[in-house]
């Protein structure tokens, strides 16, 4: 286990230094560096997973909206 | 413009320059600076304030025509709707704490759809008011700039995502830590007291775990500031990542001493019924006002007030209790009923700058009328607190009381005393109605059908200085 979280925690730092790029802040509020940076990383990889959701969720919503449309109009008539 | 005296700054006010609050005959009020102007203006005109309002996940205010404290720098004056009861995250069940970080989240996401965000994620901006979480914080709104980072994730991580996740795989009274902590859980103490199986949950490994590993690396660092940026689409899908993770967060009830309190009792169901009809007649004699119900277990008793339309804060020392509590409350959308948690032999101190910033519970009083119902053998004989101490406190916390009396001969205390020495010769039902008459002036008195015990309806005597 303890093997597992130093090889996690390696990845993760690695990762970091990879996507060094930050930009300017806005607000009163200190972000602090360590987490301004681990930020940019998270949020990239999930930004992934966020446009992944977005993109089934539209195809779900699609095919859900289909069938009931076909029943709709086969009532109308 | 009117002009209003004696204007006092509200003291956990003082950290964005945005604004401040400030009280003023009894009522409070934000000053919005000039500095804030853009943001208010777009607050407001973009529909965004509508929207929150209009799903009460805002406090509503309006403008007025009044001058503030520092007029020099004054854009408006707001008086948002008052708030029956401040209180804090460390008085917060685990759900209560759940529900206000998804209502800043619910509240971020609907910003963004306006073209605004929050700059700030404290917990403190949020307070339950008619039993729903809201953001008091009308100035935490700026506008969205393409390409920036959230500068408060660090908060919401600190200030929700570590003490959910603390409570719920570490120990539910974890929340305590926010008396300690000010600004959220230490990132760094979250990693270290969360088992090691939430390295296998990749979002708190991410938010917590590396979170603050890349804290500790960069502490001091200077960056590099290059014109890479994140794009709206990482925005939000942090803050989705976020939510979702402490949606998912839901604690395992673990049995506590007083989670089945009233299928514990030495009660027959016609004392308890007994005891409801005297409690609802003293509550009528006393007379309107906030109530404090001190000791409420599950809230049976507080919804005597509440059904009332008295607004009553439900105090309990069980979090399972007020977590059972707020549960009800939100089923069956009670507005009027407040469930916190409170060790009354340790009640919450003033914390922050100057011990000013969060009130102390003393300070958040009087109520019109408290509720000390099975409770005061608690006190006396678990605790060793002299019944002139106990009356000395409850007279600085409400001006009525309603009071059960639980003799030593009840079974209940007999079971207090089963496992310790009889310390307590003075533990008698004379010598309680001595100590609390130095206090109270006894209104009322009657006993309770089918058991051992004494209600007491007091009123607190007018202390002559």
């Amino acid at each position: 286990m303890k093997h597992f979280k130093n090889f996690l925690t390696a990845l993760g730092l690695i990762a970091l230094f990879c996507f060094m790029a930050p930009n300017r802040l806005y607000g009163y509020l200190d972000a602090g560096t360590g987490s301004y940076m681990v930020q940019i990383i998270i949020a990239f990889a999930a930004g992934g997973a966020f446009a992944i959701k977005i993109f089934w969720r539209r195809i779900y919503a699609f095919i859900k909206r289909t069938p009931s449309k076909n029943k709709d109009e086969q009532n109308k008539k | 413009m009117n002009k209003i005296k004696n204007s006092i700054n509200e003291p956990g006010s003082f950290r964005d320059p945005s604004g401040f609050l400030f009280y003023r005959d009894s009522h409070i009020y934000r000053q919005i600076n000039i500095i804030y102007k853009e943001d208010y203006n777009m607050l407001m005109d973009s529909g965004l304030y509508r929207a929150l309002t209009d799903s009460s996940l805002l406090i509503t205010h309006e403008e007025v025509d009044v001058s503030g404290p520092g007029p020099g720098k004054a854009y408006k004056i707001i008086r948002p709707e008052a708030i029956p009861f401040i209180s804090y995250p460390y008085e917060w069940c685990f759900e209560q704490l759940k529900d206000a970080a998804l209502t800043t989240f619910k509240i971020q996401k609907t910003a963004m759809d306006f073209g605004m965000t929050l700059k700030d994620s404290s917990v403190y901006n949020i307070q339950f008011l008619r039993g729903r979480p809201v953001f008091i914080d009308t100035l935490s709104f700026e506008k969205y700039h393409e390409g920036s980072p959230w500068v408060a994730y660090r908060q919401s991580c600190q200030h929700f995502l570590a003490p959910l996740a603390l409570m719920c795989y570490s120990d539910i009274r974890l929340n305590q830590l926010f008396r300690i902590y000010m600004d959220g859980i230490p990132l760094d103490l979250a990693s270290i007291l969360l088992p090691s199986s939430t390295n296998f949950n990749p979002s708190l490994l991410s938010h917590i775990h590396l979170h603050a590993k890349g804290q500790k690396h960069y502490a001091g660092k200077t960056i590099n500031m290059k014109s890479h940026k994140m794009s709206r689409m990482s925005f939000m899908g942090l803050i989705d990542n976020l939510e979702s993770t402490i949606a998912r967060l839901n604690h395992r009830t673990k049995a506590t001493e007083w989670g089945d309190y009233y299928e514990d009792t030495n009660y027959p169901p016609e004392a308890i019924e007994h005891k409801k009809e005297i409690v609802a007649s003293f509550l009528d004699s006393a007379g309107p006002g906030i109530v404090w119900d001190l000791g409420a277990n599950d809230g049976s008793f507080s919804r005597i007030a509440s059904s009332r339309s008295l607004y009553t804060i439900s105090f309990d020392i069980d979090p399972i209790a007020v977590g059972k509590n707020y549960f009800q409350s939100k089923k069956n959308g009670e507005e009027n009923i407040l469930p916190l948690f409170l060790d009354l032999t340790n009640p919450s101190p003033g914390i922050g700058w100057k011990n000013d910033e969060r009130s102390s519970l003393l300070k958040r009083g009087p109520a019109e009328t408290a509720f000390a119902l099975a409770l005061i053998h608690h006190l006396a004989i678990s605790n060793n607190l002299p019944l002139i101490k106990i009356a000395d406190f409850f007279s600085l916390v409400c001006n009525n009381l309603i009071i059960e009396f639980v003799p030593k001969d009840d079974s209940q205390v007999q079971r207090l005393l089963s496992t310790r020495e009889d310390i307590f010769p003075d533990y008698t039902r004379a010598a309680f109605e001595e100590d609390f008459g130095k206090y109270f002036k006894i209104e009322n008195i009657e006993k309770i059908k089918g058991s051992r015990r004494t209600m007491y309806l007091m009123k607190k005597r007018v202390r002559i200085i």
